[in-house]
């Protein structure tokens, strides 16, 4: 498979008073089109920071990153801004659904960042809804769900405009065992049935059971790699 | 859905907090509403006045009358085309609570030198042959269910009547009107010669004495010639155009421009201060909201936009229905407050009043939109 992710000596440090504390030193990784990662590792271990950098939500101090062959550690923050309603789906771990918004317009809410209106955009919300259950919740405000029930309308939402990546933090960490089950079963659905590629942050070793391989780290540097 | 459907809904989410902010603009634009009704009707009537009559009032101030005699000098001055004289009657119909705005004139000059004013020629004649005779405004004779014909009592609350009381017996002859609106028609003229001969005291003086030159070009000649010739006399003189003499009658009661922009001005720093706080608190609130939105993709300068169309919305909300009531108000205060007939929600009260609707949600929602845009994701996660 193709790289669809490559990090060359991607470093990152921030300075915090007279100190600098570095979180990565030269760390290099490659995700392929279609993996579903999972990403493990003590607290403070740079999960978050590294999942921030995929999303292009932080930058690197250096090193490339590079995406399906765009330098995204160059793009300025209005092209990150295309470039992540393009391309990445955000699943959190409490979920981050607006309370004025109910089930449909949540996931509703990507697509007006694209060109698709009318009949396709309530087609492409009634499908993602479905696909995660909830086709009868469509009318419901997130105070009206349960937790599982607002982490499938969350992911609804990162699949609604078909971004080829989904970067999951913690997408389990606020639900019971049944229903992280549930959840993570349809994140792993989405990337065996619809190629979606899939990094996942988690402190959960049942969660990681579900990706394809487990990345352990470290203080910054990859200690162990295990195959599913 | 659209970005329009989502500052709405924004706006909403919080109802308490919506109410009472657009109360408070609400209250804040009926106010500036009224007062700039006031303001502007003000500024059109003093202007509607003329620039060519002269106004010759005593040098002392205006409720200090003139020698009668005075009238015939000033006829007989340089450039001097046409003289009429007035006097402030201090009139009410029935009750003293409503005053009624009443001059006793010189009819024929008087009407000459107005002849903005519109009166059939038959009201115009039986006017000036009738000594007892009185015309009045269309407007002030519907509103006090007056007929021509009607014999009134009208009272004055200065000049008691030699026959003893305060009541003269005036006939209503006519009405008069003006083409424009401006031009304030709720008033009552009569004979000066009637009231003169009738009142027990102040006799053969004058209020003021209106004037009209030869030429516009002349005016600046007879005023200083007119003040001249009364020159150390006991009776000095004061002449000057009547809009001159309008605008120095109104600065007697004050710079009503400085104390209604005073008011306005509190009124609205204070719903500046209230609007600017809960706009900044409603986006702290949002602080993670709106990483999520960065982080689906939406641009900084698009979540600007949808900040400050939220406080434009509020300011445009809360103002417009300030402006509605304020227009009902002021309709209402113009026809029941004979003084304040003069006051309109004129288009050029909208566009100020509209204009400062836009500035104030401008100024509101500027601050929290350059926050709301300035938020980076990494940090509003971090304190979300």
């Amino acid at each position: 498979m193709a790289a669809l992710f490559t990090l060359n000596d991607v470093s990152k440090s921030f300075v915090r008073g007279s100190d600098t504390i570095t979180i990565f030193d030269k760390l290099n990784m490659q995700i392929e089109a279609g993996d579903f990662v999972a990403i493990m590792g003590p607290s403070g271990s740079g999960k978050t920071t590294l999942l921030n950098m995929l999303g292009g939500v932080d930058g690197p101090t250096s090193g490339e990153i590079d995406f399906d062959g765009t330098r995204i550690d160059q793009l300025s923050e209005n092209q990150l801004s295309r470039w992540r309603a393009d391309n990445v789906g955000f699943i959190f771990q409490f979920y981050n659904l607006m309370p004025m918004l109910n089930a449909a317009r949540n996931v509703e809410l990507p697509l007006l960042l694209t060109s698709i209106k009318g009949k396709d955009r309530k087609a492409r919300v009634d499908a993602a809804l479905a696909l995660v259950g909830l086709a009868d919740r469509a009318k419901h405000s997130p105070n009206e769900l349960s937790g599982g029930q607002q982490q499938r309308v969350a992911i609804a939402r990162a699949i609604v405009s078909d971004p080829k990546l989904l970067l999951c933090d913690e997408p389990t960490g606020d639900l019971d065992r049944a229903t992280a089950d549930e959840i993570l079963g349809i994140l792993q659905s989405l990337n065996e049935k619809f190629g979606k590629t899939i990094v996942m942050v988690t402190h959960d070793p049942q969660a990681a059971k579900y990706a394809k391989r487990t990345l352990h780290l470290d203080k910054g540097a990859f200690v162990e790699e295990v195959a599913a | 859905m659209t970005d329009f459907s989502l500052v709405l809904r924004n706006l909403t989410r919080k109802p308490l907090r919506l109410g009472l902010t657009l109360f408070a603009i609400f209250m804040a634009f009926l106010i500036l509403t009224v007062l700039i009704a006031f303001q502007l009707g003000f500024d059109r009537a003093v202007e509607a006045t003329s620039e060519e009559r002269l106004v010759t009032i005593s040098k002392i101030n205006f409720t200090v009358n003139l020698p009668i005699g005075h009238v015939s000098k000033i006829r007989a001055t340089e450039h001097v085309e046409q003289v009429a004289y007035a006097d402030w009657f201090g009139g009410y119909f029935k009750e003293p609570s409503e005053p009624l705005v009443m001059f006793a004139v010189s009819p024929e000059a008087y009407l000459e030198l107005y002849d903005e004013l519109i009166m059939d020629d038959d009201a115009r004649a039986a006017f000036l042959q009738n000594k007892q005779a009185m015309v009045m405004g269309e407007g002030l004779m519907r509103e006090y269910g007056f007929k021509v014909g009607d014999r009134v009592p009208m009272r004055s609350n200065i000049f008691q009547h030699r026959d003893g009381g305060n009541t003269w017996e005036l006939d209503l002859v006519g009405t008069f009107r003006a083409d424009d609106p401006a031009v304030d028609t709720r008033y009552i003229i009569f004979h000066h010669d009637n009231f003169n001969e009738s009142r027990t005291f102040g006799r053969d003086t004058v209020g003021w004495v209106i004037i009209k030159a030869d030429n516009p070009a002349n005016n600046d000649a007879v005023m200083a010639a007119i003040d001249a010739q009364f020159a150390n006399s006991p009776n000095e003189t004061s002449t000057s155009t009547e809009k001159a003499f309008q605008r120095a009658f109104v600065a007697q009661i004050g710079n009503i421009g400085l104390i209604i922009m005073s008011v306005v001005g509190a009124a609205l720093f204070v719903i500046l201060m209230i609007v600017g706080n809960a706009m900044m608190m409603a986006i702290r609130e949002r602080t993670g909201e709106i990483a999520v939105f960065k982080a689906l993709g939406f641009r900084s300068g698009r979540i600007f936009a949808m900040v400050l169309g939220e406080s434009l919305m509020l300011s445009l909300i809360g103002g417009l229905a300030g402006l509605a009531v304020g227009a009902v108000l002021v309709g209402v205060a113009a026809s029941a407050i004979p003084p304040l007939a003069f006051m309109v929600v004129s288009t050029e009260v909208m566009v100020v009043t509209l204009a400062v609707m836009l500035a104030l949600g401008v100024v509101t929602g500027f601050f929290p939109a350059r926050t709301a845009m300035n938020t980076t994701i990494i940090t509003a996660f971090q304190k979300h």
